[in-house]
């Protein structure tokens, strides 16, 4: 079997249209920068669509369906069976990366692929084959119409093979249809319709062809070690794995953040007939987790009609159970069942069906739904698939809707995506994490309901601290999600460390919202940036780790500012904001939203366009017709004086510095046709300079690489060293000068231009410039 | 890559009935021919091949063995999670769970068909909790 070390770098570029296919590598070091999966799949996107992000049309030929696999994938460490799906929403018509568990992504890994980047259409339905030799389109319009399991077995899948498909939600273009894996879906945001939209109904991988090896195996190894031992006695996964997410379900009964009719009441007794508990008992379970998982969430268990079910998720239970008024688990059992073999969001289905109960109610849209009745749900969620009857606009999810008929109040999503099973009043910090969160409602953007509630590290009702631990948890998520481990794994990483663990609760909640920095540092995440660092070889710090999540959480928020993203869209659904008393007997509030948005976006540095200025995310602002970049006048002079010293210096060094042959002993150490400039960053003037034979010729103004950089970080700071109030060394000493290359050229560099300031300038003022004034021969 | 069969076959037919995803053709009395794309590497069909005609995926002949003397899985009970995921990627079907009237606190792996074993280790693999290990001595009975 072929090996690779770390990882391939290689995605399958894939266009339907032309039904051809190229190999894609990412730039070598955009890997250290996004990560993989999630990040280097945003990555990806936006390069693809550079300037014109707005113009996709979510179902439209255009738009890329990317599958990323990242890093730790069959690295065999704990929970890394999963993979990224990224494309624009046609639900959001924002960025939408959502994981996946499912055998697909391990067989396109070891088939050799870090991931594939579909484009384009095809004229009939068409499945596509990859595997280690490339890609294959075959014709499958038989499979059309089949149902996410049913394809799968006609799909005859052999033990190498894994298969990403979708159900007739997906074909028929419902705004929230998904993309499924074995039992394992990329659930929200609609990819299953992106999809549809290209007439792909499968993609098939053979894996098994490659095996991977980390770069550091004794590093990994130690790393692997630690991480089974805090994820098998975590206390939270130990809850998972013996009741599944539905563990929740009583915790929300208590703490009161069940969704009871539409998010109305947060309370209902009943609920306890759908809780983990009882539901374990009721149904004798067993696990059916992703593969390589040692959290265990998933369950199977026997329902009383002799069949052999996938337990709903918490999400699902709460959606379909106390949401719209059923209390009966054997229904939710079977209507999940039905939801995934068409393809079905369950989360955004239930939230949209809740919203036209209440609006039917209310009298603002006729409907055949309403709480409590039951009967006809199973009928409904097969119209929506199939766009029939009055599941034909259902299909359109609950913000479309709403805007529609009216009932914006009670239409409970964000950003057009239905907001998950867990109601914010009982949760202010997830309630923030719903509303800025990139994806829209969705509650795994930083989870804080499991720090605020399901763990009990801090207080939940306070705006206190929440801000910094969206953004903590934002950047941590957006990094995992890129190594792609599984997010729940990463609770027992995160707490399991003594400090966090042994500190006296009261204790701890008052330092997570008083000194949330501080409490941050207690917590470890280095087995993660470890895992990375020793599968890719590229260093990498528990504070890099965070960082690349920083960077990846903005890119995709300055994505979705180019997709339309407004400040007015961080916000949550009027019913949290606005209705404070509820059928819940403990602390009845509203979230203080506003407030915590502007913390947030103090945090995040994010401007009055919604999101991070363009220079923050590294690209260039992107200008319409007539608009010019407006700068303080200042600097206009700093850098039209700066500007006339690199002329001086792009004419001086070749034709007269480079005459004396002590500059041209410097000049030789650099290699042959090696280029270097020196600028001011990040898009000041600058000189480019090549070696040819053994002097230095000024070459253009600007070339986009040059093997040695070295700029000064900003204009003023070249104004100190241009005006020689600086030397080179004491601005290198104060931390003034970027430079990108190897060091020991840089260093040649440097003398370099200490020589080229002593013959340019009259002796008094050189004598400032460099350190030790000395004749050049 | 896969495993492939040289000139060097009789034509037996003995790998084709010992491959678990019958990757292998080829008419009795006629040199077998493996397919690239279905090929497991296991090695099961070079253990049964009387000839060593048989190479794996470095090109090296496959040796010759008894059916008693191939590794198979053995889980230790105490180990296991009941994950499931053994028996979901066994590509032979050999593996089951002990009963499902346990609950699953108390349920476990077990070998249930070792005739269909074909010692590919893809249970070991797939086990994150360490539970499995091969043996050779493994017990029959
Ligand atoms: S190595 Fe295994 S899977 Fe491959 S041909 Fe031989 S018996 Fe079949
Ligand atoms: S070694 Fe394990 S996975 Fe392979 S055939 Fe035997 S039982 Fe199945
Ligand atoms: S994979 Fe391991 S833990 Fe899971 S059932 Fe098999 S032996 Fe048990």
């Amino acid at each position: 079997m072929r090996v690779i070390k770390g990882t391939s770098n290689r995605y399958l570029d894939i266009d339907l249209s032309r039904q051809s296919w190229t190999v894609f590598s990412p730039e070598a070091g955009d890997l250290s920068v996004y990560l993989g999966g999630k990040g280097l799949g945003l990555k990806i996107f936006n390069d693809r669509f550079a300037g014109r992000l707005g113009g996709v049309d979510p179902l439209g030929e255009e738009n890329l369906l990317i599958f990323s696999m990242g890093v730790m994938l069959t690295s065999g460490a704990p929970c890394t069976g999963r993979f990224e799906v990224l494309t624009r929403s046609p639900l959001t018509n924002l960025m939408l990366a959502s994981s996946c568990g499912g055998y697909f992504g391990e067989a396109c890994k070891t088939a050799g692929w870090d991931g594939l980047i579909i484009s384009g259409r095809s004229e009939q339905p068409v499945t596509i084959r990859i595997d280690e030799d490339g890609v294959s389109f075959h014709d499958a319009r038989e499979l059309w119409g089949q149902g996410t399991h049913e394809v799968q077995q006609s799909l005859a899948l052999s033990p190498r093979e894994g298969a990403a498909v979708i159900g007739p939600a997906g074909e028929n273009l419902v705004r929230y249809a998904s993309i499924c894996s074995g039992h394992r879906f990329a659930g929200r945001g609609g990819a299953g319709a992106v999809m549809g939209a290209k007439n792909l109904k499968a993609v098939v991988a053979r894996g098994k062809s490659v095996r991977y090896e980390p770069m550091l195996p004794e590093k990994f190894e130690r790393t692997n070690k630690k991480a089974r031992k805090y994820i098998v006695r975590n206390s939270m996964t130990k809850g998972y794995r013996a009741f599944g997410t539905n563990v929740n379900v009583r915790l929300g009964i208590k703490a009161g953040f069940s969704p009871v009719r539409n998010f109305r009441d947060r309370y209902n007794p009943e609920t306890e007939k759908t809780s983990g508990e009882a539901m374990a008992e009721r149904y004798s379970t067993r696990h059916s987790a992703c593969r390589h998982c040692s959290v265990l969430c998933g369950h199977k268990g026997h329902y009383p009609d002799g069949k052999i079910r996938q337990i709903p998720e918490y999400e699902t239970t709460g959606m379909f159970g106390s949401n719209i008024e059923n209390y009966n688990p054997d229904l939710i059992g079977e209507w999940n069942e039905l939801m995934n073999e068409l393809g079905l969001d369950t989360i955004s289905a239930g939230g949209t069906i809740a919203w036209a109960m209440e609006a039917a109610e209310k009298g603002l849209r006729k409907s055949e739904l309403s709480f409590g009745r039951t009967q006809n749900i199973a009928g409904i969620l097969e119209d929506i698939a199939l766009r029939a009857g009055e599941g034909d606009e259902l299909a359109e999810g609950s913000m479309r809707l709403s805007r529609k008929y009216g009932g914006t109040d009670f239409a409970m999503h964000v950003k057009g995506l239905e907001c998950a099973a867990y109601d914010p009043r009982a949760s202010w910090g997830h309630g923030l994490g719903y509303a800025v969160y990139n994806k829209g409602g969705c509650h795994l953007g930083s989870y804080m309901i499991s720090l605020e509630q399901l763990m009990g590290y801090m207080p939940p009702h306070t705006t206190l601290g929440k801000a910094d631990w969206v953004v903590f948890m934002e950047d941590l998520f957006s990094s995992v999600n890129s190594l792609q481990v599984c997010l729940f794994s990463v609770f027992g990483i995160l707490t399991e460390p003594p400090i966090p663990k042994y500190l006296p609760r009261p204790v701890l909640k008052v330092a997570t919202i008083s000194m949330p920095k501080v409490a941050m540092a207690l917590m470890d995440w280095s087995i993660l940036s470890n895992y990375f660092w020793s599968v890719t070889g590229i260093k990498m710090n528990k504070w890099d780790f965070l960082k690349a999540g920083e960077r990846i959480n903005k890119l995709e928020r300055w994505m979705n500012v180019q997709m339309g993203l407004k400040p007015s869209d961080d916000t949550l659904p009027g019913r949290f904001t606005k209705e404070k008393d509820t059928a819940y007997k403990g602390k009845n509030t509203v979230v203080p939203i506003e407030k915590m948005v502007r913390q947030y976006y103090r945090k995040r540095g994010y401007n009055s366009s919604g999101g991070p200025s363009a220079s923050d995310v590294g690209m260039t602002e992107k200008l319409g017709p007539g608009e010019v970049i407006v700068k303080p006048s200042a600097k206009i002079i700093k850098k039209i004086y700066c500007s006339v010293i690199m002329a001086v210096l792009g004419w001086f060094i070749p034709k007269i510095a480079c005459r004396k042959e002590s500059v041209r002993d410097e000049v030789r150490l650099f290699p042959e046709n090696y280029t270097c400039t020196l600028g001011v960053w990040p898009s000041g003037p600058s000189v480019v300079f090549r070696r040819e034979g053994d002097r230095l010729k000024k070459i253009g103004g600007r070339t986009t690489r040059v093997d040695l950089g070295i700029y000064l970080k900003s204009i003023d700071a070249a104004w100190l060293m241009f005006t020689f109030q600086e030397s080179t060394c004491q601005a290198e000493a104060n931390n003034r000068l970027l430079v990108r290359g190897e060091l020991q050229h840089s260093c040649t560099f440097i003398r370099l231009m200490d020589k080229v300031e002593i013959l340019l300038l009259p002796k008094f003022i050189a004598k400032k410039a460099v350190k030790k004034w000395e004749k050049v021969k | 890559m896969s495993f492939s069969i040289t000139e060097l076959c009789i034509g037996c037919g003995a790998c084709k009935k010992a491959c678990p995803v019958a990757a292998i053709k080829g008419e009795i009395k006629s040199v077998h021919e493996i397919s690239r794309g279905l090929c497991l590497e296991c090695g099961a069909c070079g253990r049964v091949c009387p000839s060593g005609a048989v190479l794996d995926s470095d090109g090296v002949p496959v040796e010759k063995k008894k059916k008693s003397e191939w590794p198979r899985p053995v889980v230790d009970a105490d180990r296991c999670f009941a994950c499931e995921n053994c028996v979901g990627a066994c590509p032979a079907g050999a593996l089951s769970m002990k009963s499902e009237d346990f609950p699953f606190t108390e349920n476990y792996a077990v070998l249930s068909s070792p005739e269909k074993c074909v010692s590919c280790a893809w249970c070991v693999e797939n086990c994150q909790f360490d539970a499995i290990s091969m043996e050779i001595s493994y017990a029959r009975n």
